[in-house]
């Protein structure tokens, strides 16, 4: 006996972002199991990221072999800016047109340098190299032994945090047990004074770990290690500052994963995205990580990275991005909320590939890309369509013991603007998917970069798009996809409506 | 008559002659037994006051005074104990006579000994409590390590410095305190001399009543033998006076006229001597 259709409703798919780790069968439709060059936007749907474009036009000293850092430093004098980046072995200056600002005579053969900014100078870090410094009274960039006011042996660390009004350094060549803090308000200063260094080799809960990254929280001098980390408290006075706590199990693999949300630390573990607040509040517990519905796919990456994993945080767009150049992943973070078991909404990026990140200080996301500094923005990679997908898990609509015949699939999809998104659906964990093109309707939605004036407008025009199409096969679990091209034109899925029929028993 | 007379003036002259002569002869013998007399009574005297030996014996020792000085000889207990006193006393002095530095650094030793105990406990406490706060590895320029590691630093030197300080008064004192002791025990070595020349003090005043006894008997034997030679010399002088009075008499009584009452008037004869001689003339021939 036939029964009747049923319709299906997924409102926001997707919203939870990416769980590869859970059961699909049980999973709740709002989770994806592939969300590829997606975010989830202010209005909880899932949808195209941006793009990014180039700001520099000139990168000549670069020789297109890619930002590895970069830095914006602003002038107390005027408040101009001041973009400082490294790519190429060299220093480099500008946004639009690269400059070298290398100081003479100083050879460079790597490129993981760590900037940090204290009192009017620019610190730049690299394991084995005599620190650079920018200062904003000189206007250049000089090897720290050549500035004026410094004194003492320049710390050739990897990691540098300015925090408390000092320039911490750690992990040396031979050394990664031992901290090291400069002179307070000067980190040209490495004798005398104030400075000082705290040797944690006897302090590891596990008994022996390496300095990977320093952090500031909760007024907490964070020191990761790789599999541990320590809080001292009172690091205003680093002499006499106390060991808060130690977190054994879990530490930090990823110098530049290290950001500071404000209420929050982000840090990349060997076993995922942590967050260092909730570690510190959930210490006693099971860990939890923000990374957890993507955490093998995490490690995985983890394991086969050969280069140097870059993060960003930006407030601005809500979200935390962290880098695997080796496989020019991204994985992307929304940080407006956490789901019930502690996780954030998860996407990936397949291929923007970002060498490096800072956020500037009005916001703007700069990404180094290989010939110069790029902005997240827009819905093109430098002038490029990139595919945007996403993948329901496998839905039982409920009963999973039930045979489905799927009817019709309907999308409700927010923007896109002429772009083709392909409906697509498959049974029962199979990836062979049934597919249907459908073009968009045509229309301004982004107005980005257009000039407003003396425009005439009634609307902005946000394009609804209701694509549906009929449908045809059967399963016991259904698995709903749309694919589209992003070319110029942001796309966000609103709802998905099915219409089933359900049949027999198995 | 002439050569009577003459004769007879010879002889009384003669004769007186004779008598002043052994009056000489008498008072030159009585002189000369005197001068033995008191010779004698001299020597007697000299023997008398010669100095006597005497010897004080007493449970400190004995002393014996000899014309040549004194010796005093202490008992074996209390030469052993003079003994013990002097080492002990030249031990003393060795020891004060030490160098300081020598001293109050042995001395510092010590306190640093008895203080490096708790020391030790207070620095492990100390590394417990910055192993605990995390902070053993802490270097700093301004502190060199921790500030509780220079504050504790700081202590110990400081407590260093009160031992140092402490070990050199203690070392001063106690420098003081042995040379006091050894001057103690070298003037209580002295103690039984001392006692010793007090007993030969004590004896003397004995020895010198019988030397007064002596010499005061031998000045009143003196004295009385010197008065019985001068009485003797007066009675000797007498009996020579008298005897030179008798004699005088006696010649005169030869040579002076003879008296006779005839008649009842009284009549001057020829002396004794005048009779004598005119016998002998007759005899001889001789008369007028």
């Amino acid at each position: 006996m036939a029964q009747q259709l049923q319709n299906i409703t997924i409102a926001a798919p997707g919203f939870y972002g990416l769980n590869t780790q859970d059961s699909p069968v049980d999973q709740p439709p709002r989770f994806a199991s592939r969300a590829l060059n997606c975010v989830v936007d202010q209005y909880g749907r899932i949808g195209s990221r941006k793009g990014y474009e180039y700001i520099t036009t000139s990168s000549t000293p670069l020789a297109a072999a890619g930002l590895s850092a970069i830095y914006e430093y602003t002038k107390k004098a005027d408040g101009t800016q001041v973009v400082l980046s490294a790519g190429n072995n060299l220093i480099l200056r500008g946004t639009t047109t690269l400059t070298d600002a290398t100081p003479v005579a100083y050879s460079i053969s790597a490129n993981n340098w760590k900037i940090v900014e204290l009192n009017e100078h620019v610190f730049f870090f690299q394991r084995g190299y005599e620190p650079l410094m920018y200062s904003e009274h000189l206007d250049v960039v000089q090897a720290m032994s050549s500035h004026s006011h410094a004194l003492g042996t320049p710390p050739q660390a990897n990691e540098a945090l300015a925090a408390f009004g000092k320039v911490f350094v750690a992990d040396f060549t031979t050394d990664k047990h031992t901290v090291y803090w400069s002179d307070t308000l000067d980190g040209a200063i490495w004798t005398g004074g104030a400075t000082g260094s705290l040797d944690v080799d006897t302090v590891w809960p596990r008994g022996n770990d390496e300095i990977v990254a320093l952090a500031q929280h909760n007024n907490f001098l964070v020191i990761f290690g790789r599999r541990s980390i320590l809080l001292y408290q009172g690091a205003g006075t680093p002499s006499s500052m106390t060991l808060y706590d130690t977190i054994d199990g879990v530490g930090c693999v990823a110098r530049d994963s290290v950001q500071n949300t404000g209420t929050d630390v982000l840090f990349l573990s060997e076993n995922g995205v942590m967050s260092l607040g909730r570690v510190i509040q959930e210490k006693s517990s099971p860990m939890r990580d923000i990374s957890k519905n993507v955490r093998n796919d995490i490690t995985t990456l983890i394991e086969s990275e050969t280069s140097y994993s870059r993060s960003a945080y930006s407030a601005e767009e809500a979200m935390y991005l962290i880098s695997f150049p080796t496989r020019g992943y991204v994985y992307c973070f929304d940080m407006r909320g956490v789901l019930e078991d502690g996780s954030h909404r998860t996407t990936l990026w397949d291929t923007i590939a970002p060498k490096c990140f800072h956020v500037r200080r009005n916001g703007t996301l700069l990404m180094g890309h290989a010939n110069g500094i790029t902005q997240y923005t827009g819905y093109q990679d430098n002038g490029s369509a990139y595919s945007m997908e996403y993948y329901s898990n496998p839905l039982a609509f409920g009963n999973a013991t039930l045979l489905k015949f799927l009817k019709k699939l309907a999308f409700t999809i927010i923007g896109g603007s002429g772009a083709v998104v392909n409906m697509q659906w498959a049974f029962d964990y199979r990836a062979n998917y049934s597919s249907r093109a459908y073009t968009l309707a045509s229309g301004e939605t982004a107005e980005y970069n257009v000039a407003q004036f003396n425009i005439d407008e009634y609307t902005t025009g946000v394009i609804v798009t209701r694509p549906a199409t009929t449908t045809g096969g059967s399963g016991y679990v259904a698995t709903i996809g749309l694919t589209s091209s992003i070319n110029g034109a942001s796309v966000s899925i609103q709802q998905i409506d099915i219409l089933a029929l359900m049949g027999r028993l198995i | 008559m002439a050569l009577f007379d003459t004769l007879s003036g010879l002889l009384g002259a003669g004769a007186q002659t004779a008598l002043a002569n052994y009056g000489l002869n008498e008072a030159r013998a009585a002189g000369q037994e005197v001068q033995q007399s008191l010779g004698g009574i001299a020597n007697q005297f000299q023997q008398q006051m010669q100095f006597k030996p005497y010897t004080v014996t007493t449970g400190t020792g004995t002393s014996a005074a000899t014309g040549e000085g004194t010796t005093s000889t202490l008992s074996p207990e209390l030469q052993a104990l003079v003994a013990q006193l002097t080492g002990a006393a030249g031990g003393m002095f060795g020891q004060a006579g030490q160098p300081i530095d020598q001293r109050a650094a042995a001395l510092t030793g010590q306190l640093e000994a008895a203080a490096s105990p708790s020391r030790e406990r207070e620095r492990l406490a100390l590394e417990e409590r910055l192993l605990g706060q995390g902070r053993l590895g802490v270097q700093t320029s301004m502190f060199g390590g921790t500030p509780e590691q220079l504050a504790m630093s700081k202590a110990v030197e400081e407590q260093r410095m009160g031992n140092a300080l402490m070990g050199r008064q203690q070392a001063m004192g106690e420098q003081l305190q042995d040379y006091n002791i050894g001057a103690g025990l070298f003037g209580q070595s002295f103690l039984p001399q001392q006692m010793m020349s007090q007993q030969l003090q004590g004896a003397t005043p004995f020895a010198e009543l019988a030397v007064r006894g002596q010499q005061q008997g031998a000045v009143t034997g003196a004295n009385l033998q010197t008065a019985g030679a001068e009485a003797r010399m007066q009675s000797e002088q007498q009996a020579n006076a008298l005897r030179q009075i008798y004699l005088q008499q006696a010649l005169q009584g030869l040579m002076a006229p003879t008296y006779g009452v005839t008649n009842g008037q009284v009549t001057t004869g020829n002396s004794i001597f005048q009779g004598a001689l005119g016998g002998l003339a007759g005899l001889f021939g001789g008369g007028q």
